[in-house]
């Protein structure tokens, strides 16, 4: 279970995230909505450890993790994907999700300075892996392409490969649908619902576009100025003034 | 035949402690103007062990790498934690660099200022070229090896890399322990070649000029710079070409590359790369 | 002995953070290490040295031709070897190496054109005064004065104008800047100026204190150590860092040792590193995603 408590954080007198407290629990698919610089990036750079928070707790499986350095985070089973996509550009498809994998490997730096056949066999085996993260993102026939040259669509779609990989408990989607088209959006949909019932996963997903998020997410959470606005399902927050007008007032009619 | 050989053997020394800046700025994305230290500590331990002690010159070479290792971590702990601009790390490790010079200069056991004369001369080409061999090995093993792809991660993009479970503290220091035990061999061969060291020989330039055969070499690439510093060091000998010139021009070749081609001779790519291509092609056209 | 000390280290200090402050300020606009910095002092050195021993100008007309000459040389730096990675958005690394490349070829340039000999500027402000029995360096008054001039100039202009407004917003964030219609081109041709005519004053002190040689890049290194100090990027910073790097430096040479001066100055500032890893006013970075 995911559990931030009062969180504060500030840049610069710029009150980003104030006094925000919510629950994400195992299994579930918990929407984030807001509008822009209501503070939804910045939970998941606190969450991810990005950012240390200057006040109040988050913590994970019972563990305090605010503060606590990304690396370790990503330990506890986190994982993420970011709203400007950050993939290894120079590298191939296939090798930005075999990067997932380097703690998992069993050979120490002795055998890996002396290229022993150990390694070599070891490395092997992890491309089979990567493979199939893949194929999951139908992202395999694309495995030699450098990374940098996908289009957008696929690009995210490689991220998720990519945090899947890691092999997570809780994943933090960053806007995936970001420059899709409809038809992608569907896909993606589709991609979420699918890895969420696979890995039995937790999802929390930030997202501007409604219909993707109302269609997936049963309990949304929506924040404004850093705090939160409102929390509920779907058609509670339909019918919910304060929302409407901070928010859907706008963007839903035309979304 | 004597005069190519020696230059051929300065080229190839070079190049070893070149391969090593190559890990820690091709391959890791950090920059370095202090490196000549590494290889001025590596030459000191290494001449001290064989001049005063007798030690076999393969032990004295490995020992000289180590030593170097062991004073990187110095710099590195306190300079190269995580979140930290590596603005900080190109400083103090400059600052490093004249620090270390200064000590070299003020020891008993250096003899100061005039340098370590008498040395035994080992660094015949046959053994350079193994010794350089050995390191492009290990270099190349590093690299494909899962120390080498967090590394490149880091290089890439290092806040996806942490999100990838990567330490970048300990990649950094990794790689630069690496970097520096690759300088401290090179010094030390280089000891054992021009058979006296001086600690003036460890300055500054000395480090531009590893930056210098890196960056013209590629980032990213092993072969590349050490093609490069081959290069660099065997060409001006040959054209016969004054030192200051010499810097002048890779002066503005850097900055040209920077402007124009900053993957430089073969940024991201190696030399056996071009071999399969080409026997891929051949062996097409065969049948 | 100890006023002397004190007062020698403050003048040394000054002129460092003469040298500190170009350097940060370019660092906290463009976000890399300009190491052509350095070489660019070394530069107001040589012709501060030409313009008062060959054409025999005063001290002053020196010092501000000198400070013309590497605003000028600044700039063009900035032009050619910076402003088309800028263009391209390269990432810091790139601005380094090429920066570093600037250096080489500046440094070497002075070598195969003058030479590597060593001038000594004419005799300035050889004298000295007693204050409270103590006696100090006339020039070591002087070169203290003018910094604190110059540094309290740039206060006022960084504080007080509209150009000094747009660089320090450009400073907090430069896309914003450029979206906000700063003429960012303009902007950097001011700020390398600055740069550059602070690394020409300084240049000058350091010539007339100590001689004029090509690789009188090893003091300029200390304008890097200082921002390192006080947090690179930190104008204040930049000062107090340069303040400290000269106070250490004289009471280590009076007090301890000459020779391990630079050792000392150099195991301050790691352990420095160590308790405050981004120096004295330096921020931790919250890069934004
Ligand atoms: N590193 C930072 N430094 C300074 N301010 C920041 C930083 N990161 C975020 N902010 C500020 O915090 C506020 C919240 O930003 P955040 O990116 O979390 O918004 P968001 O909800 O993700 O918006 P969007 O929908 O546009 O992505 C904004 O005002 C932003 O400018
Ligand atoms: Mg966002």
């Amino acid at each position: 279970m995911l559990e931030l408590n009062n969180v504060t954080k500030t840049f610069g007198g710029i009150k980003a995230v104030s006094g925000f407290s919510m629950k994400a629990h195992p299994g579930e698919i918990l929407g984030l909505i807001g509008p822009n610089g209501a503070g939804k990036t910045t939970m998941f750079n606190l969450i991810t450890g990005v950012y240390k928070p200057d006040g109040g707790t988050i913590s994970f499986d019972g563990e305090n993790i605010g503060g606590m350095a990304p690396h370790h985070v990503v330990e506890k089973g986190i994982a993420r994907t970011f709203q400007n996509i950050r993939l290894f550009n120079k590298l191939t498809v296939l090798d930005n999700v075999k990067i997932a994998f380097h703690n998992k490997l069993h050979y120490q730096l002795p055998s890996a300075v002396l290229g022993l056949p150990l390694v070599g066999r070891q490395n092997k085996e992890i491309i089979k892996e990567a493979m199939t993260y893949l194929e999951l993102v139908g992202l395999q026939d694309h495995a030699k392409r450098v990374a940098g040259s996908l289009p957008y669509g696929l690009s995210r779609r490689l991220e998720i490969a990519r945090a899947l990989a890691l092999k997570p408990k809780l994943i933090l989607l960053d806007e995936p649908a970001a420059g899709m088209n409809p038809e992608e959006i569907v896909d993606l949909k589709e991609l979420i619902c699918m890895v969420h019932r696979e890995f039995a996963l937790m999802i929390v997903l930030i997202e501007h576009r409604m219909d993707l998020i109302m269609s997936i997410c049963p309990r949304i959470v929506v924040l404004n100025f850093g705090t939160k606005l409102a929390e509920g399902t779907p058609e509670e927050l339909q019918n919910n003034e304060e929302v409407l007008k901070a928010y859907l007032g706008e963007d839903y009619k035309n979304a | 035949m004597g005069y190519i050989n020696s230059v051929l053997t300065l080229g190839c020394i070079q190049a070893v402690s070149v391969l090593g800046l190559a890990l820690f700025t091709g391959f890791t994305g950090q920059f370095s103007l202090g490196h000549a230290a590494f290889i001025g500590i590596g030459a000191y331990v290494s001449a001290i062990l064989t001049f005063y002690y007798h030690v076999p010159f393969i032990l004295a070479l490995i020992l000289g790498g180590l030593g170097s290792v062991v004073v990187s971590f110095i710099i590195g702990v306190p300079t190269l934690k995580a979140k930290l601009r590596s603005d900080y790390f190109v400083i103090a490790i400059m600052g490093f660099g004249e620090a270390v010079r200064v000590v070299l200069e003020n020891l008993n056991i250096t003899q100061g200022a005039r340098g370590l004369a008498g040395i035994e001369k080992y660094s015949t080409l046959p053994v350079v070229i193994l010794v350089l061999a050995v390191c492009c090995w290990l270099a190349r093993s590093f690299i494909v090896s899962r120390y080498g792809w967090r590394a490149i991660a880091v290089r890439e993009d290092p806040i996806a890399a942490e999100m990838m479970g990567i330490n970048l503290f300990a990649t950094k220091m990794l790689s630069l322990a690496g970097s520096a035990f690759f300088c401290g061999v090179g010094g030390a061969l280089l000891a054992h070649f021009l058979m006296y060291i001086q600690p003036v020989m460890f300055t500054q330039v000395q480090s531009t000029q590893l930056v210098a055969a890196v960056v013209a070499g590629g980032i990213g690439s092993i072969s590349g710079p050490v093609i490069m510093a081959i290069f660099f060091i065997a060409l001006p000998e040959m054209l016969r070409i004054a030192n200051m010139w010499r810097l002048v021009i890779y002066g503005l070749v850097l900055i040209l590359i920077m402007v124009f081609r900053p993957s430089g001779l073969m940024g991201y790519h190696e030399l056996t790369e071009l071999g399969k291509g080409l026997f891929r092609r051949l062996k097409k056209e065969g049948s | 002995m100890l006023l002397q000390t004190l007062v020698t280290g403050l003048a040394i200090g000054g002129v460092y953070a003469l040298m500190a402050v170009g350097y940060s300020l370019v660092f906290s606009i463009l976000n890399f290490s300009n190491f052509a910095h350095g070489v660019i002092i070394m530069l107001g050195a040589y012709f501060g040295y030409y313009l008062c021993s060959s054409l025999g100008l005063g001290i002053g007309a020196s010092m501000l031709g000198a400070m013309i000459g590497t605003a000028v040389i600044s700039i063009l730096n900035e032009k050619l070897a910076y402003r088309p990675l800028r263009l391209r958005k390269a990432v810091p690394l790139y601005f380094m190496i090429s920066a570093m490349g600037a250096a080489m070829f500046l440094e070497n340039m002075v070598y195969v054109t003058v030479g590597s000999h060593f001038y000594s500027y004419p005799s300035f402000f050889t004298g000295s005064i007693s204050i409270g029995g103590a006696y100090v360096g006339l020039l070591d008054i002087v070169a203290l004065s003018i910094s604190t001039f110059f540094i309290i100039l740039l206060t006022l202009f960084l504080n007080k104008t509209m150009m000094g407004t747009a660089i320090r917003a450009a400073s907090r964030d430069m896309l914003v800047a450029s979206t906000l219609g700063v003429n960012i081109d303009g902007l950097l041709m001011v700020v390398f100026a600055l740069a550059g005519g602070f690394a020409g004053i300084a240049g000058v002190f350091l010539g007339v204190k100590y001689l004029v040689y090509p690789t009188m890049g090893v003091i300029t290194n200390k304008a890097y150590i200082a921002a390192v100090i006080g947090g690179i990027g930190s104008l204040p910073g930049a000062i107090v860092g340069g303040l400290i790097l000269g106070l250490v430096e004289s009471f280590v040479s009076a007090y301890i040792s000459t020779t391990l001066r630079d050792v000392f100055s150099f195991s301050m500032l790691i352990i420095l590193l160590l308790v405050l890893p981004s120096g004295l006013f330096g921020k931790t970075l919250d890069e934004k995603l």
